[in-house]
């Protein structure tokens, strides 16, 4: 009976159920001023949090898995919540030229779309590159994007940016954010445990241990079987839809988009969190994001020292945790069973 | 079943492999020997895939297969291993064997998205003949063994069992024996000669010449990329000008 209890306890399932179970309910209990009284701040940093944990496993899938670094996923943040915004805005792009405009709800997804084809021509030239070659590739890319969007005023309100980004609504029931992110971060909850799970699928799959083929050795890749070319270009398309998605989730609830947002410090940022967490496992991601986006967001005050503070963290993790918060955590359980084993016998 | 015609390999000025020529046939142990330098694993790598040829023709069971890339050739049956251990490190025993499958299977990206029940089932097809296939190569109990824990030895024959899962009716083996001490060499021979009845022909590449000559049916000999014999290990043995190769001129 014991024994049963403890395995409940340890298997992933239950722990994951238990976590997203908490995720709802105590939020719902604030709402409702049962515990702790309602903080709007507090479902924003949550739904921050589960964008983020949207990012940088989006990130994870082309990084971890597949061994391919990007220095530039902000560019696709940005297309996302442009796309997305520019089909639903009644004021700008669609809703400017032919007077018509889509739902968001159906926007968000096809922004992740044209995110991902741009993911896919980003492999055209990234397919050949490695290490450093890659990681300057993908910084211009982010550029590029920023100075497109900035630029083409007439389309996106250039530097300025555009306001008043409509909300989400499905048959009728809208996801308002201006008085309280409540309602929102569900909605955004709802989509992160989606792509947690199509992710572990993808990477549990034939088309993910071509990944981590890529990733291991390519030379024995390309000898199994494995289109390095084609699979690379899939890596990177699924990690634009994913940070795509996410981009459109961000400029729904925040109501407000310019090309700031999506400097290439955003993508460095995308970076130390996954490096932080842990590349290449479903749980990395999440405390990344968790972690640093807590950290940003109680930094505030010291906002102009944030890059030279996630320099420092990259560069103590690539010298000391490569793998992570994950990894750390792995060797701690590790040392401590090797413990226990020498003190039974 | 693999016919290599005029095959010939040039970097720069250097003619690596010159105008090669040898058959294999259907069922044969054949094996690829020279002195170091003589541009054996240069023609392996173009069989396989690797290196693409200047000129000359490769091709297998009629097929031309010669400049095609590597993931192509190992769908068209022909699977390697490698001089120096190419395994995928951070994978279990189990997982390199699936990647081993992957010309085979053919889930993409929907069903995997989904887990659609052909997924899974294909999935659990693939797990049930990566277990056959470590019990052929005796390496059963070892499928959750992360693959670069295994002694070295071992590393080899995860290699080959990994080539073994994608079907091959070639297969290709690059110094196969390099560094395995006798006892792992013999288990290594009774291996390939397991392989061979299971109606796959080998290509070997090898240094140790008494390995090869144990049990190779016909092997070719190649010195500075000219084919200087063919023939049987016999014939191959008495051939003047393998002596001379191998021992050095007679000046």
């Amino acid at each position: 009976m014991n024994n049963k209890i403890r395995d409940v306890l340890k298997s992933k399932k239950s722990i994951a159920i238990a976590a997203v179970a908490l995720l709802v309910i105590v939020p719902f209990m604030m709402e409702h001023n049962i515990i702790l009284r309602q903080s709007k701040y507090f479902y924003l940093l949550l739904s921050f949090i589960c964008i983020y944990t949207i990012v940088t496993s989006g990130l994870d899938i082309l990084f971890g898995y597949t061994g391919q670094v990007s220095f530039g996923h902000a560019g696709f943040f940005c297309i996302g919540a442009y796309a997305s915004v520019l089909m639903s805005h009644p004021e700008w792009g669609f809703g400017k030229w032919f007077g018509i405009t889509l739902p968001p709800i159906l926007t968000i997804f096809l922004a992740a779309l044209i995110a991902a084809l741009f993911g896919i021509l980003l492999s055209i030239p990234a397919n050949k590159l490695v290490f450093h070659f890659l990681a300057l590739l993908t910084i211009a890319f982010n550029y590029l994007v920023l100075l497109a969007v900035s630029n083409f005023a007439e389309l996106t309100n250039g530097y300025i940016g555009i306001t008043r980004v409509p909300e989400i609504n499905i048959f009728g029931f809208s996801f308002s954010t201006i008085s309280s992110k409540y309602k929102y971060y569900y909605l955004v909850l709802f989509f992160t445990i989606l792509f947690l799970i199509v992710k572990q699928h993808i990477v549990n799959s034939r088309i993910g241990r071509g990944f981590i083929s890529i990733r291991d050795n390519l030379m024995a890749a390309n000898g199994c079987g494995v289109n390095i070319r084609y699979y690379k270009t899939m890596s990177f398309a699924i990690s634009a839809f994913y940070v795509g998605f996410a981009g459109a989730l961000y400029a729904h609830m925040i109501g407000f988009i310019s090309p700031d947002t999506f400097v290439q410090n955003t993508s460095v940022i995308f970076i130390t969190m996954l490096l932080f967490g842990g590349s290449g496992n479903l749980l990395g991601p999440i405390l990344g994001a968790t972690i640093i986006t807590t950290i940003q967001e109680s930094l505030q005050p010291l906002a102009d020292y944030r890059m030279l503070i996630y320099g420092i963290v990259i560069l103590i993790i690539i010298l000391f945790q490569p793998k992570g918060i994950v990894g750390l955590g792995k060797n701690i359980s590790e040392s401590m069973k090797r413990r226990g084993g020498e003190g039974n016998a | 079943m693999l016919k290599v015609t005029d095959l010939t390999i040039k970097f720069g000025g250097l003619i690596a492999v010159d105008s090669v020529n040898f058959e294999i046939n259907k069922g044969d142990i054949f094996g690829l020997i020279g002195p170091n330098g003589a541009g054996k694993t240069t023609s392996f790598n173009m069989i396989s895939g690797t290196f693409k040829p200047t000129s000359g023709t490769i091709e297998l069971n009629g097929q031309r297969i010669d400049g095609k890339p590597m993931y192509q050739i190992n769908k068209l049956g022909i699977a390697r291993t490698y001089q120096n251990i190419n395994l995928f490190k951070s994978m279990t025993v189990l997982e390199n064997l699936l990647v081993g499958q992957h010309s085979r299977l053919s889930s993409g990206l929907p069903s995997a998205v989904l887990r659609l029940g052909k997924q899974r089932h294909e999935e659990e097809a693939a797990r049930k003949k990566a277990l056959e296939i470590l019990k052929f190569v005796s390496l059963d109990g070892k499928e959750e063994v992360q693959s670069n824990a295994l002694p070295y030895g071992e590393q080899r024959i995860l290699e080959i069992g990994r080539a073994l899962a994608s079907d091959p009716s070639l297969l290709l083996l690059d110094e196969p024996a390099a560094g395995m001490n006798p006892t792992e060499k013999n288990q290594l021979a009774d291996l390939i000669i397991k392989i061979r009845a299971k109606g796959i022909t080998v290509l070997l590449v090898e240094h140790d010449m008494r390995f090869v000559m144990g049990i190779t049916d016909r092997i070719c000999v190649l010195n500075y990329g000219k084919r200087i014999a063919l023939g049987t290990p016999e014939e191959v043995q008495k051939n003047e000008e393998v002596i001379t190769a191998y021992l050095g001129g007679g000046d």
